[in-house]
């Protein structure tokens, strides 16, 4: 996600809910991948 | 599904589900029926297919299958179950979709003449949802008086009396109806266009995984030179996975402990599976067969963003991983744990443990690109951006 937040904005130690509650309204855009493990 | 009579008067194509032109009767089977009922199936089968030969199917016998039909070819087929049953009212959504522009003509012609020979009271109707798909290919095969649903409320042109299909799209109903859908349907197909152009430009942003990492200049281990290398281990604890020096192998009688000759044979097996695994390919030292317990580095792979949107001051990542929780229990023999779910090792000693016989087939272990998910360890790291 691209945030308009400084880097230093969020403290670090936050769960993830508390994470998505300090982005709330800052994201600019966001996307997504889904990686998958494999071995060769 | 309702078996059709043969003394119906309204025969159905597929009485059958798997057939598409069922009814014929076998050679057979017409021998063990009797002469009326044989008689009235082949009445049946003649009446439909008078109906395939309306729609070009004529030539097709009863033995065709579904999957033996190309999609234009099915859709007729569909248009002829529904023919057959006589209707009033047709409702059609993109009924000529997968028809080249020549069937498409022919089967529009088709409809044409139903409706103004046949089905005078009736209507046909093309109920299209999509405004767009209108807007990108505005085939316009409506048909004589056809109606066309949009925005709750239906648009039809004037009824006219046309020939075939060609001399409706030059009639100025027609175009009078075209001009009225696309000034209705405009708006919306240019909001879709732009969402869609919204979502290119979402694709252009999303950021570029890159898995390469450090490479290691290591070869793939042969077999042969894995065999020897296990041979040379007594209880090959070296490179040898613990569950796999059980020593337990596939006997006549079943399973049974063995040493000597059977663990090199399950040895051998071993090779030979992490032939498969790093098979001619130069492959990377964290993903090197170390260790079933999956031992590996973390490795972290960079993300690029290219044109990050205006104002952009930092990234946020939130990863989510299913598998990432901690370990409930170390692997016993013949399973492999991670993260509380349990993965089969080998069927040799999977049925060994839970049906007490051999049950054959073979192990999704030795599968290629196949193993259990191996996450690494979770650690949080911080990391500042440029």
């Amino acid at each position: 996600m691209a945030t308009d937040l400084e880097p230093t904005a969020i403290a670090a130690g936050l769960d993830r809910a508390e994470a998505i509650k300090a982005l709330d309204g800052h994201v600019l855009q966001a996307t997504g991948l889904i990686g998958t493990f494999s071995k060769p | 599904m309702r078996r059709s009579r043969a003394s119906t008067s309204r025969p159905v194509i597929s009485s059958r589900p798997m057939r598409c032109f069922p009814g014929k009767p076998r050679s057979t089977m017409s021998r063990l029926r009797s002469k009326s009922t044989a008689r009235r199936a082949a009445r049946r089968w003649s009446g439909r297919r008078a109906f395939l030969a309306q729609v070009g199917l004529g030539a097709f016998s009863h033995r065709q299958y579904p999957h033996m039909l190309s999609g234009g070819q099915r859709k007729r087929v569909g248009l002829a179950q529904v023919l057959i049953r006589d209707p009033k009212i047709l409702l059609m959504d993109e009924p000529f979709g997968p028809l080249d522009a020549q069937t498409r003509q022919i089967m529009g012609n088709l409809l044409l003449e139903l409706w103004s020979a046949d089905r005078k009271g009736g209507a046909v109707c093309d109920a299209r949802s999509g405004g767009g798909d209108f807007a990108r290919r505005p085939r316009g095969d409506h048909v004589g008086r056809s109606f066309r649903a949009h925005h709750g409320r239906l648009a039809c042109p004037p009824r006219a009396a046309r020939a075939t299909i060609t001399e409706v799209k030059l009639d100025k109903a027609f175009h009078d109806l075209h001009r009225e859908i696309w000034d209705a349907l405009k708006d919306e197909v240019m909001k879709g266009y732009a969402q869609s152009t919204q979502i290119v430009t979402a694709c252009r942003l999303t950021p570029q995984l890159d898995l390469a990492g450090p490479r290691a200049t290591l070869r793939a281990p042969k077999t042969a030179f894995w065999a020897a290398k296990l041979r040379q281990t007594k209880k090959g604890r070296s490179h040898v996975p613990t569950w796999f020096n059980s020593g337990w192998r596939r006997g006549a009688g079943g399973h049974r402990r063995c040493s000597g000759q059977g663990r090199r044979r399950v040895h051998a097996d071993l090779a030979e599976l992490q032939g498969w695994r790093t098979a001619g390919n130069e492959v990377r030292r964290q993903q090197q067969v170390q260790s079933e317990l999956r031992s590996g580095e973390n490795v972290r792979p960079p993300l690029n963003w290219a044109n990050p949107p205006a104002g952009t001051k930092s990234y946020a990542l939130l990863m989510f991983d299913p598998e990432g929780r901690p370990p409930v229990r170390r692997q016993p023999l013949g399973r492999l744990w991670h993260s509380g779910r349990r993965y089969p090792a080998l069927p040799r000693v999977r049925c060994r443990r839970e049906s007490k016989k051999y049950v054959g087939g073979t192990s999704l272990m030795k599968l290629p690109h196949y193993s259990v998910p191996a996450p690494l360890p979770a650690r949080s790291t911080t990391t500042r951006l440029p």
